[in-house]
């Protein structure tokens, strides 16, 4: 059924564009409407702001073929370096790949790597990696205006190489773990973004296990509704409610040649509240670090900053969790 | 002649399509172990054998883990969950927990006057060695019973 305004407002050109051809003719009127666009676009051209290059602060660190290929590929959108086509600094296009470089910015920026710390450069590294190998950047629509930028299988190995040589810790140190244990209940910390630590999920059941750049081993838990909800597969979308923490530890080898959890790292909580956190596909997350529970990101957006970019683009199909059990086991 | 050939080729064909369809019917599915009110108490890795396991304990357990892990006592439960892990699909780097391998269960009761009595059944699967060592039954249990749990704040 046709929108009643819509009808209306298209009715309402109709009648102008007859009464108009009435008195000057078609062509008069085709051609005003041409140079009135025309026009348009030039005062919007004045009118819209123009892509901010900040400065190079500091520049990725990296052998120069991993440079070269971060140059090609990502700099365009993940840098202060960018190198736009004509038509890109121009009003409509501009908006949109304005947009898309202030998001990108947000999330990596290759001119500023000297703003976060050597971790979070391996992190980065990794879902550079992780990026191209799912071939999911540069993103399909950048690739067909710019054909060169694809990654080839060739530096994609280049890039594996260098990522896993910067990944320290690969081995677990032999060690005690459990020493010195103290538990505090009830310990109480905020992130920026209104997500609350809570040790309620320690009674929670653990929904899988994990490593990371064999350097962590994690359980991830998840409450009654994120549980019924892997069950269900009713992930498009989570139902609200629905929590998963995510408590890392360091790797210590023990006697056995196993690796079991030593230090405790970090408790990484994902809360879907679908009103709350719109800007992160409904989910509230949150990283609370040491013992101390030391919560990171400095403003409320953190989240829209780093975490989402990888979630987004790399777990979609299980509702942007990477840790959702895998199914592979027969049904009963 | 000509009909055993044909009743050679129908049961072929049988055959051929009854398989396929026991493969088709083969689903699979994502478990999220029930540990009912038990809470885990440790993780561990295994990269020789690719496994994972977590063992899990009600409060009673937990309690004499972090206390000593020797003084056992009566009320005692605990389950030893093992999973084969495999890349994690989503993000290289990283390994995730895939099929389920076995659960092992140990409960601590009251036994005569002040002792108790340790009792250790496997519920599901096949134990695989440790360290490439077979252990039995009381070596298996000392095994599981020597974990610490993990530290959290």
């Amino acid at each position: 059924m046709a929108n009643p305004v819509t009808a209306g407002s298209f009715e309402l050109i109709k009648s102008i564009m007859k009464l108009s051809k009435q008195h000057y003719g078609k062509k008069t009127v085709v051609f005003s409407l041409l140079l009135l666009i025309a026009l348009s676009g030039v005062f919007l051209q004045f009118k819209s702001t123009p892509l901010e290059y900040g400065p190079v602060t500091g520049k990725v660190e990296a052998p120069k073929e991993i440079v070269a290929i971060l140059e090609r590929s990502c700099f365009n959108c993940h840098s202060n370096e960018n190198d736009l086509h004509w038509y890109e600094k121009i009003v409509p296009v501009s908006w949109l790949v304005n947009k898309d470089i202030k998001r990108a910015r947000e999330i990596m920026n290759f001119s500023e790597w000297d703003k976060i710390s050597r971790a979070e450069h391996i992190g980065k590294m990794w879902a550079v990696l992780n990026m191209v190998k799912a071939d999911k950047m540069p993103l399909a629509n950048y690739r067909i205006l710019h054909p060169g930028s694809k990654v080839a299988e060739s530096e994609i190995q280049t890039i594996k190489k260098y990522v896993l040589e910067i990944t320290e810790n690969q081995t677990a140190k032999p060690g005690n773990h459990g020493i010195n244990y103290h538990e505090t209940a009830g310990k109480i910390a905020a992130s920026k973004n209104g997500v609350i630590y809570t040790d309620e999920f320690k009674k929670w059941k653990a929904i899988s296990s994990s490593t990371l750049y064999e350097n962590s081993m994690r359980v991830i838990y998840g409450n009654d509704i994120a549980v019924k909800a892997i069950e269900e597969e009713n992930f498009h979308p989570w139902p609200d409610g629905a929590v998963v923490v995510k408590a890392v530890w360091e790797q210590i080898r023990n006697q056995y040649g196993e690796v079991r959890p030593g230090k405790f790292i970090n408790a990484q909580f994902m809360v879907k509240d679908a009103a709350r956190y719109k800007d992160t596909e409904g989910w509230g997350f949150a990283k609370f670090s040491t013992p101390e529970l030391i919560p990171t990101g400095k403003t409320a957006l953190f989240a829209a900053q780093s975490c989402i970019g990888c979630h987004r683009q790399l777990a979609g199909e299980t509702g942007f969790l990477f840790s959702v059990p895998l199914k592979v086991n027969p049904k009963n | 002649m000509k009909t055993h050939n044909i009743l050679l080729l129908s049961i072929g064909l049988l055959c051929f399509l009854s398989c396929k369809r026991v493969r088709e019917k083969k689903e699979y599915t994502r478990i999220v172990f029930d540990s009912d009110s038990l809470r885990v108490v440790s993780s561990a890795v295994n990269k020789k054998l690719e496994t994972m396991a977590v063992l899990y304990g009600n409060n009673v357990g937990y309690k004499t883990l972090i206390d000593s892990g020797s003084n056992h006592r009566a009320g005692e439960l605990y389950k030893f969950v093992t999973w084969k892990y495999q890349d994690n699909p989503s993000f290289y780097g990283s390994k995730i927990n895939g099929e389920l391998l076995s659960v092992e269960t140990i409960s601590i009761q009251p036994g005569q006057g002040e002792s108790i009595k340790i009792n250790y059944r496997v519920e599901r699967g096949e134990i695989l060695p440790v360290n490439g060592v077979a252990l039995n039954k009381q070596e298996r249990i000392s095994y599981i019973l020597a974990y610490k749990p993990a530290i959290l704040p």
